[in-house]
């Protein structure tokens, strides 16, 4: 490679008209045929990079959503034009930008195996001789003549993830595409992904997962609003993305924010009988959260907030008060709270759902379950005070 | 090997033609995988590719040989509705899923690189065994029901490509222009119905008066049709109104693949 860089980015920019995208007839004759065009407005979604990448690196490129990050990798996968600039990449490149693109679900495992390799830029020939590894690694020989549109979500991104996880390019460029599968096969996948590495291919690593990055990556990029920040060492660049990731998510206090959890799945289940969909007052339940974490979150404050119907909290279950420490590893999460004896009358409430990392909300879920409360036996008589008092305190008359 | 990335003005069509069959595996595999999918689930499978020109044959034949009584110069009507229906069923099933390649693939196309011309010309190898069927069908009626075969017959495959060429041409434009304006999704159907009537299907063009008879040859079917009669039956056909049609066939396809590549660059900003 005469010591080149494999990949070098000069002044590279991208202008996207936002707007007026794909119109109609009518608009376009509109526009050829009167002069007072109104102006579509133009934003630059990458500006003037700059970078090289040396054989062997495995490079990341971080930064919040909408920094252009995608966009630069669209670039350089020929998917999409630069406005002006230039790259050049010196060696074969495949691009992974999805797993299973062109997937079909009436096609069976081993036809998906041949079209979607295909798709990603290898000769039939290529896919025969690696037929058995893909098959093997992905663990669904089983069923690689059924089609895939019978197979479960989990297999479909196994064999997905294992077609291209047997591609042998100079140059690749991966999006996100390691957070796919269980936690077994992610771990499994991101073990194929460093001996691609470790082969002497050059990666350009896009992601979220900070964890994964760090791990992958010697050195990178971090981006923010289409211009390099930072083109340095991989952990301090990790750093200032975490600061300026911190600052930014101050702003938005109150919106959702997918940059540390994935998921979360709520449920509520009635501790004397599992599948009891109903609940009562004096009930015992346990709040379940399944929660699927980007990152490792260390000593994390998770509040779980009862409302009534009318968006008044009654009582909040938070695990600092109680000074219980919650750790999120990478992947899935069980947490569970227990709630005893329900002290609520029949009716309808809300539950909302904080997590809190350092004092700073990560994840503000606003009416994430609504539940019905029936009428139980929280007294002695049975009886309940009337609707309008939403709250049930054990006394006793002496 | 290297790859130099830039907003490049010109087209360069070495490098484009160059590509294309470093991809022709794809186009193999994409056209396999709707040849696959089209019977996948089906009780009558490849049975379809023959029923659905017969019926129309049939249908042809009755409005314009029993009600309209065309011409077919002692031919059984059934076998001349046929023979028009081996090309048009493919051409109007090649541009209809043509016109919509690639806004069906729109996932694909964003996600990954490959010159996209091959979305729309898969299209036209995905329809060839249905086509290659209709003809063996028609092929076998014929042999029955006619004894005179002579040297045209040898000019019939001629006429085939011919109609492939037409039907991938009409893909290409129609695919290009569906991408900026989806409004051709409503207009290729409406021109299809359209063309099943003006294309001598079920008739001749003797039918038309001599004065508009030439405008009938700007479809480039129309050309096809009458060239594939006069190979299985001899039938006349003016040369000079045939040349009308091979030209369109010719410009249509050259325009088309220009087109298409000068579009191609923003198919992904703007799909």
């Amino acid at each position: 490679m005469s010591g080149k860089p494999i990949i070098q980015v000069q002044n590279l920019s991208k202008k996207y008209r936002i707007g007026k995208k794909s119109g109609d007839l009518r608009e376009s004759l509109r526009n050829i045929f009167s002069f007072s065009k109104e102006k579509p407005v133009e934003i630059w979604a990458l500006k003037d990079i700059n970078f090289e990448v040396n054989q062997g690196e495995v490079f990341g490129i971080i930064g919040p959503n909408g920094s252009g990050k995608s966009t630069l990798l669209k670039i350089l996968s020929k998917i999409t034009y630069p406005t002006s600039g230039k790259a050049i990449l010196r060696g074969r490149v495949s691009s992974l930008l999805e797993v299973g693109t062109g997937f079909h679900p009436e096609l069976t495992g081993r036809e998906n195996i041949y079209l979607n390799g295909s798709i990603l830029g290898m000769k039939r020939a290529e896919i025969r001789k690696k037929f058995d590894e893909i098959v093997d690694f992905s663990g669904v020989e089983q069923f690689i003549d059924t089609p895939v549109k019978h197979y479960s979500s989990g297999m479909y991104v196994r064999l997905a993830f294992s077609v291209a996880a047997f591609l042998e390019p100079d140059i690749l460029l991966v999006d996100e595409v390691l957070s796919v599968g269980d936690m077994a096969f992610r771990q499994k996948s991101m073990g194929k992904m460093n001996e691609v590495a470790q082969s002497g291919r050059t990666v350009l690593f896009v992601s979220h997962n900070l964890d994964a990055i760090k791990i992958m990556c010697k050195s990178g990029l971090l981006l923010k609003n289409g211009s390099i920040v930072s083109n340095d060492d991989i952990k301090k660049i990790i750093q200032l993305y975490k600061i300026n990731y911190i600052i930014s998510n101050k702003e938005e206090n109150n919106t959702k924010n997918h940059s540390f959890i994935n998921s979360i799945e709520f449920k509520i289940k009635n501790i004397k009988n599992f599948n009891s969909l109903i609940i009562k007052s004096a009930d015992n339940l346990i709040f379940e959260m399944y929660i699927d974490s980007k990152v490792y979150l260390k000593n994390i404050n998770i509040k779980i907030l009862v409302k009534n119907k009318d968006n008044y909290v009654l009582f909040i279950c938070n695990n600092y008060l109680v000074k219980k420490n919650i750790d999120l590893k990478m992947g899935e999460n069980i947490i569970k709270c227990n709630i005893f004896k329900l002290p609520l009358n029949s009716g309808k409430y809300i539950i909302d759902l904080h997590i809190l990392k350092d004092g700073k909300i990560i994840y503000n879920y606003s009416n994430l379950k609504k539940i019905i409360i029936e009428d139980g036996i929280y007294y002695k008589s049975g009886r309940l005070p009337s609707k309008n008092i939403p709250f049930l305190v054990d006394y006793k008359w002496v | 090997m290297q790859t130099i990335i830039e907003n490049r003005k010109g087209l360069n069509f070495k490098q484009r033609i160059y590509e294309l069959v470093e991809y022709r595996e794809l186009l193999w595999t994409l056209a396999y995988r709707d040849f696959r999918v089209k019977y996948a689930q089906t009780f009558l499978g490849v049975l379809w590719a023959i029923i659905e020109p017969l019926f129309t044959a049939i249908l042809l034949s009755f409005v314009f040989n029993r009600v309209a009584k065309a011409n077919t110069f002692g031919i059984n009507p059934i076998l001349f509705g046929l023979t028009g229906m081996i090309a048009w069923n493919y051409f109007a099933n090649v541009v209809s899923q043509g016109t919509n390649s690639l806004i069906l693939a729109q996932n694909m196309i964003k996600k990954i690189y490959f010159p996209k011309i091959i979305l729309p010309a898969s299209k036209a190898i995905a329809a060839l065994p249905d086509l290659l069927i209709t003809i063996v069908f028609t092929l076998i009626f014929y042999f029955i029901y006619w004894h005179r075969i002579d040297i045209n017959f040898l000019f019939f495959p001629i006429f085939i490509v011919l109609t492939l060429l037409s039907a991938m041409s009409l893909g290409f434009w129609f695919s290009a222009l569906n991408i900026r304006y989806r409004d051709f999704r409503h207009v290729v159907p409406f021109v299809i119905r359209i063309g099943l009537f003006i294309t001598p299907i079920a008739y001749t063009t003797l039918e038309v008066p001599e004065t508009y008879r030439w405008i009938f040859f700007i479809n480039p079917m129309t050309g096809v049709i009458e060239g594939i009669r006069w190979s299985l039956f001899g039938l006349s056909v003016n040369w000079n109104y045939f040349y009308i049609s091979l030209g369109m066939t010719v410009f249509l396809f050259i325009t088309g693949f220009i087109f298409f590549n000068k579009m191609e660059k923003n198919i992904a900003d703007i799909i």
